[in-house]
C-alpha cells in the first residue's frame, strides 16, 4: 500500500520509519471533552484548545494512535471522511511528521488488523493507523502540541 | 522578585503582599478575633475558603472521578484517586481567593494538569502518576520555563500573580 514498513500493531518494539517523509501529516482523534480547554482573553472565553495531555500515552503503550494523511489520500479518503468514524469524537487535530519527531522517538506505521472479540468500530481493521513512538516527555508534549492544529472541534464554550 | 531569563514574567517565591493581607485577613474575619490557635488552623481556614470560593475544582475533580476505564477512546485507565486528592489539596494551597477558573486535564498516561490559557501567556501544575510535581509557563512567543517540585510551586505562584491575580 506504500513504501512504509508496517509494523506489529500488538507489538511493544516500534522504530521511526524513514520512509514516511517529514512533510507527512498525522491526524489524531481526540475523543474526549476533558481533553478540550478554553481560550481567554482576561475572564471571557473567546475560544479553545485541545490540552497537550491529549498526546499522553499509557505508559504500556509503544505509541501514541495517528492516521497517516498519504495512506488515506491513497484510498481517496480525507481526515474529514474519518471524522466521527471513531465514537465519541470531539476534535482533529493534526501534526507534521517532522514536528512529530522532534518531540518524539518517531513515527510508525502500525496498521490495526480486525479484531473479532472486540465490538464495534475498536473490531474493524484500519489500514490508515500508525502511532507517534513514545516516551514523549510533558515537555515534548506541549512542543508538539505548540505546533498542532485543530482541524475540527465540536465541543464548544468552556 | 526577580525576572526570570527574557520573560517578563515576574519569579516570586511568595504571593504579593497584597495577596497575602487580603486572604489572611478574610481567614481573620471568619474566624473571629482570638480564635487562632495554631498556624495549622489558619491554613486550613484559608484552604476551606479557597475550596469554597474556587468551586470549579471541586466541580471538575468530581467529574474526573468519575471517569470509566477507556474514557479517552484509546483505552486509559480510570484516575488514580490519590493523585486527584493531591491536585485538589495543592490548588487548595496555591490557588487565592476566587480565581479564573482553570481546567484540570488527565492524561492517558495517569497524570493530571490544571492549566490555564490565554491570548497572552499559558501555563499549567502537572502531576505526574509517578508522583513528580512540575509547572510549566509559556509567555506568548517566548521560550518555555518549567520547574520541578519546590521550585514548582514557586513559579505557579508567580504565575498566579501574574495572570490570576
Amino acid at each position: 500500500m506504500s513504501g512504509f514498513t508496517a509494523q506489529n500493531y500488538f507489538g511493544s518494539v516500534r522504530f521511526d520509519d524513514p520512509e514516511i517523509p517529514g512533510s507527512e501529516v498525522l491526524y489524531r482523534h481526540c475523543r474526549t471533552p476533558v481533553q478540550i480547554v478554553p481560550v481567554r482573553v482576561g475572564a471571557v472565553t473567546v475560544g479553545e484548545k485541545i490540552s497537550d495531555q491529549a498526546f499522553k500515552g499509557r505508559s504500556s503503550d509503544a505509541g501514541v494512535s495517528i492516521e497517516i494523511d498519504s495512506l488515506l489520500a491513497k484510498a481517496n479518503k480525507s481526515w474529514s471522511d474519518r471524522y466521527g468514524l471513531m465514537p465519541n469524537t470531539k476534535a482533529m487535530i493534526s501534526v507534521t511528521a517532522a514536528d512529530a519527531r522532534v518531540s518524539s522517538k518517531g513515527v510508525a506505521w502500525t496498521p490495526k488488523p480486525k479484531q473479532p472479540d472486540l465490538e464495534g468500530f475498536a473490531r474493524a481493521e484500519n489500514e490508515f493507523h500508525g502511532e507517534i513512538i513514545l516516551p514523549i516527555t510533558p515537555s515534548q508534549a506541549r512542543q508538539l502540541f505548540s505546533q498542532a492544529k485543530i482541524l475540527r472541534s465540536d465541543v464548544g464554550g468552556a | 522578585v526577580v525576572n526570570s531569563g527574557t520573560s517578563q514574567l515576574k519569579y516570586a517565591s511568595m504571593p504579593s503582599p497584597r495577596l497575602l493581607a487580603a486572604t489572611f485577613s478574610g481567614a481573620l474575619a471568619l474566624a473571629g478575633p482570638g480564635t487562632l490557635s495554631s498556624n495549622y488552623e489558619l491554613s486550613k481556614i484559608i484552604q476551606t475558603r479557597h475550596a469554597e470560593a474556587n468551586r470549579w475544582i471541586t466541580s471538575q475533580t468530581n467529574a474526573l472521578r468519575q471517569l470509566e476505564p477507556n474514557w479517552d477512546g484509546y483505552d486509559a485507565e480510570p484516575l488514580n484517586p490519590s493523585i486527584i486528592l493531591r491536585m485538589e489539596t495543592l490548588l487548595g494551597d496555591l490557588l487565592p481567593h476566587e480565581v479564573i477558573s482553570g481546567s484540570i486535564v488527565p492524561g492517558a498516561d495517569g497524570s493530571l494538569q490544571a492549566e490555564w490559557h490565554f491570548d497572552r501567556a499559558s501555563f499549567g501544575l502537572l502531576l505526574e502518576e509517578c508522583g513528580r510535581l512540575s509547572c510549566w509557563v509559556r509567555p506568548h512567543e517566548q521560550k518555555e520555563i518549567e520547574e520541578f517540585e519546590l521550585a514548582a510551586r514557586d513559579l505557579f505562584t508567580s504565575a498566579v500573580i501574574t495572570y490570576l491575580a
